[in-house]
């Protein structure tokens, strides 16, 4: 065997490695909660499916759930497109704040905003209250119309960044040459750019339909009387626990039924349309003044303000005095904070190693499979690249009743261990880290690397010496995208955790699930701290692009 | 003895032959270009020299060293590549000293031979600069200079002139033809540009479809194409289908009736009566007015002015082929668009190839 087989042979055996860890940790679980739906091992002999159909509490959950999806993607999409083509084409005055917000949906966890909002306009909430003390009367927050504004506000920057970017990157020339066609400027606009910017608002919308399929955090506090499926996966696997698990897996199949059904939607959309979109120079933004300016800058602070509400409120309600869940606003007190760093720190120190331990993992392994994926592609990469993705598709409930499904005993026995949480942590933002990586990797030409080899370095050591410089920036920005998504984390590290291993997500919405407002923002306020820190940090010290690596 | 020597070679990429069983000798010391359109697997061959892409069969030897097996950074080459590959986060001295480092020379030995070669492509004083603060040029010379110091037995250049305008590729050509004359090192050079390989080639091989199809010092493949693809592709030609009424041994006078005139030409091997390619480029095709006599009947269809030389589209006769010709010299402009020329191809510069 010559020498040149070998080296291509420790990347095929690396790839198979990478191949049998996400086959026992991602395709073993997903294939064990379908599987088990099928099974008919109640005591009344109906399989899980059975039941789904016989049970209009159910149906009604799947269609809500859709419904929902439905509704938040085109709310979502009717306020990101704009802001987006606003901020794009527009100069106002106040536009430096529409930057922010992206930064808001990264550093405000769900569980926090869903929080906050009912601190202003639940019950008991500080705007209900004013407002009914003025005989206002404030319609219930809780159902169709909290889940729907929370989610909205939530998951519209999705839509936002993604049109954004391609609207920046749209080549302002074919709009001119379309005008110089005849086309009026409007017309042009809209013959020209929408079928460019069009794959770019699918695929966000795409991800804010799977998102909110998957939400469990805001689900759970705001839903109410709304059944809806994460919920009642969750509840279903709550009370299941040590029976057959026979209907939370036919609940969790019905959600990877969904976003799989919308996956194929989308694909079959988008490829009826195919053509290479060449990046050019984007337009450069117009002045407007006036009426309009200021008609635009309204709207824009609007929606920035409500962004900014659930940070607002948290801070407020971190420091507020309460009496059990009667908040005193206006009676200011560091006793919550106190108490949480000082009396009860658990959960912020699990949180902080088990993201840490996550997020190192998660860089280290998406890194070794995008350098994989990319540059030595074999025939077990494109499997290796499919497993990797799947996350993407399963909401995090889902992932953690596979992981609880697979491994509460037998040859690997994890459940009631941090390892499981980590593992959970990973999983769920493994395709984030590897699509990060490989993009990185894609714009590292090969031809570095064989330069290296050519000057007669081996190719590990060129890999080391040449590429991963390279990449170190990325891979940094990368950690901290990592870092901020993971320490947010609750749908499936509520799933596998055990009692003494709460994170600050597990123990906020258990506080929020009591009433205990403030106790939960106090945790809220460190929660935010943790993942702002970072963000700070790596922006001004070491002038990370962290949004640009997204 | 010596030089690089390519036995029966046959390369396979994703499925398809690429290289075909070809067999090449290239001199030590001497400049070779492998020439041809994309995808004739130019860029296949320089690869497989340098060991980026396994053999399917065949041997690979550098003077008496079978490398068929050896991988890349133990074959003892310099590579330069199209997009240069410099590495960006390393400055132009680090750049040039890495294969000495990965050598193990020493401190004093690799700071001289940096300095020595920087000065050799004209970047003296650029040492602490990073590749993103040097022009295109500039960065192809570094990647030269990278590529040079460690003497390979080998200098590899994939396509390096392509990336850059019009005047640098004039100028870097320039260098890499002075740098390889002086180092004597064996290159094997690839484009796709016949001039770039006209101008600085010992040999040049033009590839087709994974073959060599004529190997030869650049005088000879220019002026002597054994083939249509070869004429047409090196230097502009003129190609005329044409029937042949007997066979010609090669070297020999075809004669032939073109636009039903009485002509000759060489032929470039041996042919048989029947179809056949008439060769004649632009330059060598003379234009006199008419009744001079000497030459067939045609027509101006189309005259561009160029400065120094003009060309012009021809047709013979009536209803014949429409040929390109190029005059220089005094006067070059002066047919105008539907006067009656003469056109002169004169047999021993218009070749006839089989088809």
């Amino acid at each position: 065997m010559n020498s040149r087989a070998i080296t291509t042979n420790v990347w095929f055996w690396l790839s198979l490695a990478a191949l049998i860890v996400l086959g026992v940790f991602i395709l073993y679980p997903l294939i064990n909660v379908l599987a088990s739906s099928f099974g008919a091992a109640r005591a009344d002999g109906r399989s899980g499916w059975q039941i789904l159909l016989a049970e209009p509490k159910y149906l009604r959950a799947v269609s809500n759930t859709v419904l929902l999806g439905l509704v938040v993607t085109l709310t979502t999409t009717l306020i990101g497109v704009p802001l987006a083509y606003v901020t794009a084409r527009f100069r106002f005055p106040g536009k430096a704040l529409i930057a922010i917000l992206p930064l808001t949906t990264l550093i405000v966890p769900e569980v926090i905003a869903a929080q906050t909002w009912l601190m202003m306009l639940g019950n008991n909430g500080l705007i209900t209250r004013t407002l009914g003390g003025w005989g206002i009367p404030v319609p219930s927050f809780y159902g169709w119309s909290g889940l729907i504004i929370v989610m909205t506000f939530i998951y519209y920057t999705y839509i936002y960044m993604g049109t954004l970017a391609a609207i920046r990157g749209f080549d302002q020339q074919l709009e001119q040459a379309a005008q110089s066609l005849g086309a009026a400027p409007g017309r042009a606009r809209l013959d020209v750019m929408l079928p460019v910017v069009l794959p770019a608002i699918l695929a966000s919308a795409l991800l804010v339909f799977t998102l909110v399929v998957g939400n469990f955090a805001v689900a759970t506090i705001l839903g109410h009387k709304v059944e809806l499926l994460s919920v009642i996966t969750y509840q279903t696997f709550v009370s299941e626990i040590g029976n057959d698990p026979v209907m939370q897996s036919t609940l969790a199949s019905v959600s990877i039924g969904i976003v799989a059904i919308a996956l194929f939607v989308q694909r079959f959309v988008l490829s009826r349309g195919r053509y290479e979109i060449t990046l050019g120079r984007g337009a450069k933004p117009v002045d407007i003044k006036g009426a309009p300016a200021f008609a635009l800058a309204g709207a824009a602070a609007v929606v920035v303000l409500i962004s900014l509400l659930p940070l607002a409120s948290v801070i407020a309600g971190a420091f507020t005095r309460a009496r059990g869940p009667v908040m005193r606003w206006g009676e200011w007190t560091t006793a919550n904070l106190e108490r949480v760093l000082i009396n009860a720190p658990d959960p912020i120190i699990n949180t902080l190693i088990y993201a840490g331990i996550a997020t190192a993992l998660s860089l280290i392994f998406s890194t070794g499979v995008s350098y994989l994926l990319v540059k030595k592609r074999n025939a077990l990469t494109p499997a290796i690249d499919y497993l990797a993705a799947l996350p993407l598709a399963l909401s995090g409930t889902v992932i953690g009743i596979g992981l609880v499904m697979s491994f509460n005993q037998g040859w690997l026995s994890l459940t009631g261990t941090a390892a499981i949480i980590v593992l959970a942590y990973l999983i769920r933002r493994l395709p984030f880290g590897v699509r990060n990586a490989s993009s990185t990797l894609y714009n590292i030409p090969n031809s570095i690397e064989e330069a290296s080899i050519s000057l007669g370095v081996p190719p590990l050591r060129s890999f080391v010496a040449v590429v991963l410089p390279l990449m170190i920036p990325a891979i940094a920005a990368a950690g901290v995208l990592v870092w901020t998504t993971t320490v947010a984390e609750l749908s499936a590290s509520i799933v596998v955790y055990s009692g003494g291993r709460e994170t600050l997500p597990i123990q906020i919405f258990r506080l929020i699930d009591s009433g205990l407002m403030a106790q939960a923002s106090a945790y809220g306020l460190v929660l935010v701290s943790i993942i702002l820190i970072p963000i700070v940090v790596a922006t001004t010290v070491f002038r990370l692009d962290i949004f640009g690596a997204k | 003895m010596g030089g690089i020597s390519i036995e029966d070679v046959s390369v396979s990429y994703a499925g398809n032959r690429v290289i075909e069983r070809l067999s090449l000798t290239i001199p030590n010391g001497s400049f070779f270009t492998l020439l041809g359109p994309s995808g004739c697997g130019k860029t296949t061959l320089l690869r497989m020299l340098a060991g980026f892409l396994p053999v399917e069969s065949g041997r690979i030897r550098f003077g008496e060293t079978d490398v068929t097996e050896t991988p890349p950074h133990r074959r003892d080459i310099g590579m330069v590549f199209q997009d240069y590959a410099l590495f960006p986060d390393k400055t132009v001295f680090d750049n040039v000293a890495y294969g000495l480092r990965a050598r193990k020379r020493d401190e004093a030995t690799i700071r001289r031979k940096t300095g020595e070669y920087l000065e050799r492509v004209g970047l003296s004083g650029f040492e602490a600069r990073r590749p993103a603060e040097l022009s295109g040029g500039q960065r192809q010379r570094v990647a030269l200079a990278r590529a040079l110091v460690i003497a390979p037995r080998l200098l590899l250049m994939d396509e390096p002139l392509s990336n850059l305008d019009a005047k640098l590729r004039v100028q870097v050509r320039e260098t890499i033809h002075d740098l390889q004359r002086e180092s004597a090192i064996t290159t094997v050079f690839v484009t796709h540009d016949q001039e770039e390989a006209l101008a600085l080639s010992d040999a040049i091989g033009l590839m087709r479809a994974g073959k060599i199809e004529q190997m030869g010092p650049p005088g000879e493949i220019y002026a002597a194409p054994v083939s249509s693809y070869v004429a047409d592709f090196v230097g502009a030609a003129n190609v005329v289908a044409i029937r042949l009424a007997g066979g010609v041994e090669a070297g020999g006078l075809a004669r032939f009736r073109l636009a039903n005139q009485d002509i000759a030409a060489r032929a470039v091997s041996w042919l048989n009566e029947g179809e056949a390619w008439l060769l004649a480029r632009p330059e060598d095709i003379l234009l006199l007015p008419t009744g001079s006599g000497s030459g067939l009947a045609a027509t101006i269809l189309r005259r561009q002015y160029l400065g120094s030389r003009t060309h012009y589209r021809v047709r013979l006769g009536d209803d014949g082929p429409v040929l390109t010709v190029e005059c220089t010299g005094a006067d070059h402009a002066r047919f105008a668009p539907g006067e009656s020329v003469e056109a002169v191809l004169e047999p021993a510069r218009t070749l006839v190839a089989p088809r």
